[in-house]
């Protein structure tokens, strides 16, 4: 039978190193299953203890078997009427992205007059020569990748597009670049946290 | 036929166009995607819907998957962007400036009276990982709901296996530290055996 203090030597031992003896496991669990004060203390850790421990491939928080099950069968349904995109979409590379990101010069935000007096012609600019496609993602467009793609006159050329948009009012935008890497806009004096350890533009008008 | 080399042919297939591979595909991966998509999504109906919707952007953009590389990092990186729109599109709407303070906010409340339940375990741990700064949050949810190895996850975040390990330990100290401290008996100390 397992004591608090080997569990606790368990615990100590998976949160420095990221493993748990998989051999200990089935103690461990017994052990805060009968221990109120160590399931207080430990049961919420027990799920990354689990995976840590290679008892399963991720967290046990997955979906109930009814919802899970009936996936595939939607998916398979849908993709009768799915094209297949022959748009270049690059491997997960990290050489690749470095790349981008460093030839991803943003050269700018040009603010012009717009069509009516209340909004204005922006101008949203990005140097990314490496690139297949590249499409303007904020809260003006519902952060669709699909609603602003920008162009480029030739290969030599940044990537470019105009959007009106009203004034009085901030803005929060990314590129997205060949559907895959969010990048913020190098030039853009203002940023916030994007979620996962990148960056948004603000654009104030 | 192993199982990792039943996914591999599945790819293979895949990227002949055979529709019934791909089903190999969401039925490996599919109840990792909803977990993962689950971690910044409001519901697990929203969460089905999101994974639903990046394997059909997968399908359609599969023909740019490179065989030889992690195709775990390449779906759940596509999983990442997808979410990541779908939760902007979400502070949008409900006129967050804070994109952590918006998804926090989603969150259903947690029912005293259910505490000792699992599903409620996996709710208090769901809430933790979202108090994580963004750079530790992205690493626990690729490494432990997706469950990516180190190496995918590094590939699919693009950083070296160093900072995910690191990335990992920060996040499990924070993580316990706030585990342990929303359990009841821990504020007074409880007899350990």
């Amino acid at each position: 039978m397992m004591n608090c203090a080997e569990a606790l030597s368990l615990v100590d031992f998976w949160e420095a190193e990221g493993k748990f003896p998989e051999s200990r496991l089935v103690d461990f669990r017994d052990h805060i299953t009968s221990c109120g004060p160590c399931a207080n203390r430990f049961g919420g850790m027990l799920q990354l203890i689990e995976r840590d421990a290679g008892a399963v491939n991720a967290l046990a928080t997955s979906p109930s078997d009814k919802i899970a099950d009936s996936l595939s069968s939607s998916v398979l349904r849908k993709l009768a009427s799915t094209p297949r995109n022959r748009v270049w979409i690059p491997a997960v590379a990290a050489a690749a992205a470095a790349a981008i990101f460093v030839l991803g010069i943003g050269l700018g935000v040009l603010v012009g007059r717009g069509g009516q007096s209340d909004s204005i012609s922006v101008s949203f600019v990005l140097d990314a020569p490496e690139a297949r496609e590249v499409s303007l993602v904020g809260d003006f467009n519902q952060w669709s990748s699909g609603t602003n793609a920008m162009y480029r006159a030739s290969p030599e050329k940044p990537w470019e597009i105009k959007v009106i948009l009203p004034k009085g009012r901030m803005y929060v935008y990314n590129f997205v670049i060949d559907g895959k890497l969010w990048v913020d806009d190098p030039t853009a004096s203002e940023k916030i946290d994007d979620g996962f350890g990148g960056k948004s533009s603000l654009l104030r008008l | 036929m192993g199982k990792e080399a039943a996914i591999d042919e599945a790819i293979r297939k895949t990227l002949a166009g055979d529709r019934e591979a791909f089903r190999v595909i969401v039925d490996t991966y599919g109840s990792r995607m909803i977990a993962f998509c689950r971690t910044r999504l409001a519901s697990e109906e929203e969460a089905r819907d999101a994974a639903q919707e990046v394997f059909i952007r997968a399908w359609s953009a599969i023909s740019g998957f490179r065989l030889g590389e992690s195709f775990a990092s390449w779906l759940f990186a596509i999983a990442a962007n997808h979410v990541r729109s779908r939760f902007r599109f979400r502070a949008f709407e409900n006129r967050k400036m804070s994109a952590a303070a918006a998804e926090i906010a989603v969150l259903p409340p947690i029912d005293p009276s259910e505490e000792a339940s699992e599903s409620l375990r996996s709710e208090e741990l769901r809430r933790a990982v979202a108090k994580l700064s963004s750079d530790l949050r992205g690493s626990v949810e690729f490494y432990y709901f997706a469950g990516l190895s180190i190496s995918e996850t590094a590939t699919a975040l693009k950083i070296g296996e160093e900072a995910v390990k690191s990335r990992l330990f920060r996040a499990r100290k924070k993580l316990r530290l706030a585990l342990e401290s929303t359990q009841p008996g821990r504020a007074s100390g409880g007899n350990l055996k």
